[in-house]
């Protein structure tokens, strides 16, 4: 029966493709944006790769109907001898779906699509059906097969499935409220059994929020968010936030039978915009695990435009305590020459010492340099180099060229 | 429990549906607008400042909201570029792996440090990564012995095993328990001594799960190491 209810699927989405396609040849709303892109270099390992990959993003929107098409994917091949990745031809689709209106209220989208409830996700063959303003409230229902993209392709196989709902306020000044129930099958058993809340309210100058998932099968909360946001005046921002984290698995794991701790942190922010050219930021969260192991995470950072054509960031990163010290921080500058060509140029440094390095530290540094240039309306070309030097390698050096093609 | 949850669910239902309706605005038009400028409208409008320099953390609960405005500005392969290695209209800050981009956080040698950034919240790895499909794939390609992990070099820096006299592991488990599953995905090494019944890897109040859990799975996940009708 999944058999065939799959090999239908499939047999619809193909049919689907070629018939609005073939439609389109003659029709304006059809969009094709192309990038041909060639990445070079050392993997990990050392050994040289030469991919040359190919992207397609393209819709077919046609006026006055009811349905639209629109899809995106990536073929791959490495011609050097890469031992970390595979070389082979590398397909990857990340989405292909039909969008049809029923119903101003009603839509529905077929095919490969990526979901997002709060209770859980998933890239999915699948179907979803929204329907909206049942009074305040809209109702959001999503069923597939689950794919899992891997580091060489795509992984999914018969009875790995992904159902969920999401009730939600919609059209609510100021009120974020959704209410999300999720469930995962792995080989038709049941994986994953999850409830998820997402909230949200603006009052005048404060902003609390609130996102929890709660696992079923396992009875914890497994995640949860509270925070609170003030921005006194529109160049500040301020933020509190609590989170929580309770380690889950799918139940035909082996992992979820074993013991976890749980994770917590404590987070304070600030956002300032000093005046229109400059703006800095500040965080420090405190990261607290069982038994009294903490580790405390500073970062600051600063953005600023001294002229309209150059813009320059700015950020350190400090992290002290369980699970390893690290320090760094990153320059980069973006700077647009005239209208059809900009540059942009990077510093990464980062000192650290992880649990395994006994004795001083490790640095790593990165220096990258990139260029666009907008040759026509329709047609750009990007480029972009970085050399490495860290631990690993002396210089691992990594470059690429796309040409960018839009019709 | 769930009385609480429950009443706090219908208090916030009333007190939203208290407030008065209110069509979303459609930022289509902005779309190509700096960020910065989106103050001349937004100031003193009741909606909190956001894309700023921490929005890679914050954006998740702006994108659970159904609707939202993301798909004014962004088309759906913005999301999968960075979530899933794309990079069809691929940023000039963002360094590659392969034929994937990185997103602008994995900084420097990730290799490296990804260790220890992963202690930021370990949960966070697998918003994008699968723990069996991605990183024990990555992982099995490295040479045995070859991964520093402290654990496991109490029997020398290639030895990559542990022994039960030293309490290191069951503690670094227990914290980043997806960390074991990033090598060792059917947890085979974990089984040869806890399927023995001498050291147990349940957690407390376990009998109170096992039934759910043991009926979710079909019974296969106990299989693994307890004899048919011993469960």
């Amino acid at each position: 029966m999944r058999c065939i209810f799959r090999k239908s699927f499939i047999f619809s989405i193909v049919l689907l493709t070629f018939l609005l396609a073939s439609a389109a040849v003659h029709a304006e709303p059809l969009k094709f944006t192309s990038s041909t892109q060639f990445l070079w270099g050392e993997d990990l390992l050392g050994d040289s790769q030469a991919i040359l990959a190919q992207y397609l993003r393209m819709s077919f929107t046609p006026e006055g109907r009811p349905y639209s098409l629109t899809g995106y994917g990536r073929v791959s091949k490495d011609f050097g001898s890469p031992a970390v990745r595979s070389d082979n031809y590398v397909g990857r689709l990340y989405y292909l779906y039909l969008d049809y209106v029923f119903a101003p209220q009603i839509t529905t989208r077929i095919g490969r699509q990526f979901t997002n409830f709060t209770a859980g996700t998933s890239l999915m063959d699948g179907v979803r059906l929204d329907v909206s303003s049942i009074g305040p409230v809209g109702i959001t229902l999503a069923g597939g097969r689950d794919v899992i993209n891997t580091l060489d392709g795509s992984y999914s196989r018969n009875g790995n499935y992904f159902v969920g709902v999401d009730v939600h306020l919609q059209d609510v000044k100021n009120t974020q409220l959704g209410i999300s129930y999720a469930r995962k099958y792995d080989e038709s058993d049941l994986a994953r059994e999850e409830l998820g809340m997402n909230f949200r309210y603006n009052y005048k100058i404060v902003s609390p929020y609130v996102e929890l998932k709660y696992d079923v099968t396992s009875e914890v909360f497994d995640e949860a968010t509270l925070g609170v946001e003030v921005y006194p005046m529109d160049k500040l921002l301020l933020k509190g936030e609590f989170y929580h984290s309770y380690p889950t698995f799918d139940a035909t794991s082996i992992y979820s039978v074993f013991a976890v701790d749980k994770y917590r942190e404590y987070m304070v922010s600030a956002e300032y915009r000093i005046s229109s050219p400059i703006s800095v930021f500040a965080s420090y969260v405190k990261q607290t695990y069982e038994e009294d192991s903490n580790a405390d995470v500073l970062r600051v950072g600063a953005r600023l435009v001294p002229v309209e054509k150059l813009s320059v960031n700015a950020s350190v990163d400090y992290r002290n305590g369980y699970g390893g010290n690290l320090w760094g921080f990153e320059v980069t500058g973006d700077y647009r020459i005239n209208e059809k060509i900009a540059v942009a140029a990077g510093v990464q440094y980062d000192s650290y010492k992880r649990p395994d390095i006994l004795e001083g530290t490790n640095d790593a540094q990165r220096y990258w340099i990139g260029g666009r240039w907008i040759a026509t309306k329709n047609i750009s070309v990007t480029g972009r180099l970085e050399t490495n030097v860290n631990e690993n390698f002396d210089h691992r050096t990594l470059g690429r060229v796309a040409l960018n093609w839009n019709l | 429990m769930y009385k609480k949850v429950t009443l706090f669910i219908i208090l916030l239902l009333v007190c939203g549906l208290a407030v008065a309706a209110w069509a979303m605005t459609s930022h289509k038009d902005y779309a190509t607008m700096k960020i910065e400028d989106c103050s001349s409208c937004h100031e003193s409008s009741g909606v909190a400042p956001n894309h700023g320099p921490m929005w890679t953390k914050e954006h998740k609960l702006y994108a659970n909201k159904k609707p939202n405005n993301c798909q004014d500005c962004h088309q759906l392969s913005y999301c999968l570029d960075c979530h899933d290695g794309g990079g069809l209209d691929a940023n000039m800050h963002s360094s590659q792996s392969g034929p994937d981009y990185m997103p602008k956080s994995h900084r420097t040698d990730w290799m490296a440090i990804h260790p220890i950034k992963a202690q930021d919240d370990p949960r966070s790895c697998y918003r994008c990564h699968d723990a069996v499909k991605f990183c024990a794939s990555c992982h099995g390609r490295f040479p045995k012995g070859s991964l520093n992990i402290k654990s496991h070099m109490m029997l020398g820096p290639n030895g990559q095993r542990y022994t039960f006299a030293i309490g290191e592991h069951s503690r670094e488990a227990r914290r980043n328990l997806a960390s074991c599953q990033a090598c060792h995905p059917e947890g085979d090494v974990c089984i040869q001594c806890h399927s023995s019944g001498k050291t147990s890897p349940h957690p407390r109040g376990w009998d109170q799960v096992s039934g759910r859990l043991k009926n979710a799975s079909g019974g296969r996940t106990c299989l693994k190491c307890h004899l048919p009708g011993t469960f």
